[in-house]
């Protein structure tokens, strides 16, 4: 009898401690960052992680670098190969394809609903998709005029007085031509991209909202690009682009990136990009922000536009399939991550950008973006749709064949909505 | 009655035990080429055939047979047409360059001019770099404004042309990829056409020479013809390299600009990698293979019937 009490007894024991240690057994998150992959982010991140994981003892987070491009095929090959795919950074233009691979779900199910409700809803508005929100903002930018204050000065013009306008913008142009006609020093006056990569098709997109228009229907579908207000927009659009190709003002063809490079060499007098755009920019010059300012978009831009752009936004996605201690750990790792002592050093040196979350607002954004800073919330909702990444490429597309192959602008307007129907209609 | 001795001697234990061992030996290889290139093979025209999204690759469900929808969306909207063209026409001009250069380099080299060795030496750099590295060199020299060809552009028409982006232009961008694909395969073939060339018995050369026969005359009746084989196998290497070549698309123009180099590789990744349409991507594999097998196959009939 005492010989089974003593079996009992330790057997209990036994029991008793296993389930201490599987209770205390640490939460492990798989997050899958492309950032970490870049110079210039990677540190901080690493950083963040692990200030974290010291503050959190139990919580996890295993760090899978992915290069940018590689990152849906490597979700896709990672969870067929049985590994879990937690959380993800990425952008907002991945969440269609996300959401239809059943790789996400939505975030209001994994974070505290105090935290959640502290997002600014015309950011959160972006990351819609099939009638639920599948991502939260880490930050966020529109389309900003990134300028050489040096540049624009030396040509006589305040930037006080930066042009509301969009006559007023032309007459800037023209003036800063004028000044640097003949010279080497400036290769561009007013850049704006045209390569026919995802990029450019999406500062395009933010373009054409600048002009009055607006490419998708709440529904998802194309909107009619023959109606008013997108025939007019689309038209005076696709006319300022000939006018500054067709008078050198801005080179053909050219990726953002290729901006950054001549802007951060100074041979650049202005151009349009997402705010964080400016860490390639410093990548060339460190000083380079002793000459870079920035502007919005003018809010009078041709018969009907309010120049107002599209959010781009770095987000968190959420896996699909997350045990309890998973979420907790992803919940507070997103929190951590949305605080003013965690972002103002990045938001002010690695990736400028404008707040996303009320809890950061103590947050001091950088100079350089203090000009863009009036045009922040002039931003317009578009739906999320699975094909958007080549139905925007191919704006690209059409602003080539207008402007470089002469073809009319019924004809090029009319090769764009076959093509984008083509890959909306998949 | 001929074939009679050869089926005894099939049916003979030691004829039966020969063929066993050698099907042992092949196993393996049979096995490799079964499970990584045949059945993805059979795997991906299947998948044509049907409606296979990312959904369908995450949760491991079947496609959808969609009666040729794949094939029937991409002649529609002209796409297929286009690629097919672009592709055939990229093929022939960089194989019969690659080709016409290799073969002059390699006459040059045969004649072991100074520094022939030296020269064969550099000339393995551009084959020794990955591709994707060497269409990063030339993008950058092909860059518009800072690129090192515009600015020869510029030097050598005395500043009348000064914004000349080669990549830019409709009719120039796949000249661009011609020329980076010719900087990369011309060493290989200009070096294994040389091997070939070694390899002509000199004798021959040597007597047709006395008999009066000029050097154009021995390079068609004699050099040619001797090197047929090695020419056979290195266009057909040459053809198979520029069917698949998708690296140098993918980092100078991405299939553009306004779709001027969209070939078949590119419009497969698009489908497929793009906009995860992945049984788009496999109906514009299946017909690049078929294209692929059907160019080297009647490559290889006519080289065979001339040697005939």
């Amino acid at each position: 009898m005492k010989k089974l009490l003593a079996v009992i007894l330790t057997l209990a024991l036994l029991l008793s401690a296993s389930s201490v240690l599987a209770e205390q057994e640490p939460a492990t998150v798989r997050f899958y960052n492309y950032a970490l992959s870049e110079t210039a982010k990677a540190a901080w991140w690493q950083e963040t992680i692990d200030s974290f994981t010291a503050a959190n003892p139990g919580m996890n987070i295993e760090c899978v670098t992915v290069d940018y491009n590689s990152m849906i095929a490597t979700f896709t090959n990672d969870l067929a190969s049985g590994l879990s795919v937690d959380m993800i950074y990425g952008e907002v233009s991945w969440i269609p394809a996300l959401v239809e691979g059943g790789f996400i779900q939505e975030p209001k199910d994994v974070l505290d609903p105090e935290f959640y409700a502290g997002y600014y809803e015309y950011v959160l508005d972006q990351m819609q998709y099939d009638g639920g929100v599948y991502a939260v903002p880490h930050y966020y930018t529109n389309s900003v005029i990134f300028v050489n204050k040096d540049l624009v000065e030396a040509a006589g013009l305040d930037l006080a007085a930066f042009p509301e306008t969009l006559d007023g913008l032309k007459s800037w142009i023209e003036q800063l031509a004028a000044f640097y006609q003949g010279g080497d020093k400036v290769s561009t006056i007013f850049g704006l991209t045209t390569a026919e990569v995802p990029a450019t098709g999406s500062n395009i997109n933010a373009i054409f909202n600048a002009f009055g228009g607006q490419l998708l229907t709440d529904e998802g579908k194309l909107a009619d690009l023959k109606a008013e207000p997108n025939a007019t927009a689309m038209a005076e659009m696709l006319d300022f682009y000939k006018y500054l190709i067709g008078n050198g003002y801005t080179q053909e063809n050219l990726k953002l990136k290729d901006y950054r490079a001549a802007f951060g060499a100074g041979n650049v007098c202005m151009y349009v990009d997402s705010s964080w755009g400016y860490a390639q920019i410093g990548e060339v010059d460190p000083a380079a922000k002793d000459f870079t300012v920035t502007a919005p978009l003018p809010t009078q831009m041709g018969t009907n536009g309010k120049g107002e752009s599209l959010v781009e936004s770095h987000c968190f996605l959420i896996g699909a399939d997350l045990s309890e201690a998973q979420k907790q750990v992803v919940n507070l790792f997103i929190q951590h991550c949305t605080t003013s002592e965690v972002m103002e050093g990045y938001l002010n040196n690695i990736g400028l950008a404008f707040i996303a979350h009320k809890n950061m607002e103590d947050c001091k954004i950088s100079p350089i973006l203090e000009g863009a800073a009036r045009g922040v919330s002039q931003v317009k909702r578009q739906t999320q749709i699975g094909a958007m990444v080549s139905v925007q490429k191919q704006l690209a597309t059409m602003v080539l064949e207008y402007t470089m192959n002469g073809v009319s602008v019924e004809e090029a307007v009319n090769n764009y909505i076959t093509q984008a129907e083509y890959y909306i209609d998949q | 009655m001929r074939n009679a001795p050869s089926l005894r001697r099939a049916g003979s234990p030691r004829r039966r035990k020969d063929l066993l061992f050698c099907l042992v030996l092949l196993l393996p290889a049979i096995l490799l080429c079964t499970a990584f290139i045949l059945i993805p093979i059979v795997d991906s025209v299947a998948m044509s055939f049907t409606g296979y999204k990312l959904a369908n690759l995450t949760k491991g469900t079947p496609g959808v047979w969609n009666d040729f929808g794949n094939y029937t969306r991409l002649w529609r909207a002209g796409k297929l047409q286009s690629a097919v063209w672009l592709t055939l026409g990229f093929v022939s001009i960089t194989v019969a360059l690659t080709f016409l250069l290799s073969m002059s380099l390699a006459l040059i080299l045969n004649t072991d001019p100074k520094g022939a060795r030296m020269l064969r030496s550099v000339m393995m750099i551009p084959w020794v770099i990955p591709t994707v590295i060497a269409g990063l060199l030339w993008s950058w020299i092909y860059a518009n404004p800072y690129g090192l060809l515009r600015y020869l552009v510029s030097v050598f028409t005395s500043g009348r042309v000064t914004d000349f982006g080669i990549l830019n232009g409709k009719s120039t961008a796949i000249w661009g990829v011609i020329i980076a694909a010719l900087w990369k395969q011309i060493p290989l073939m200009t070096l294994l056409l040389l091997a070939g060339m070694q390899n002509v018995p000199d004798d021959i050369l040597e007597a047709a020479q006395i008999d009066g026969a000029g050097y154009f005359t021995r390079l068609i009746h004699i050099l040619i013809p001797y090197m047929r084989s090695v020419i056979a196998v290195t266009v057909s290497m040459c053809i198979i390299e520029n069917f698949k070549q998708y690296p140098l698309f993918a980092t100078l123009t991405n299939g553009g600009p306004m779709g001027a180099t969209t070939t078949l590789a590119v419009l497969s990744y698009d489908e497929a990698f793009v906009n995860y349409n992945y049984g788009s991507g496999a109906a514009v594999t299946t017909v690049w293979l078929a294209i692929m097998a059907v160019v080297v196959l009647l490559f290889n009939l006519a080289f065979r019937r001339r040697q005939s």
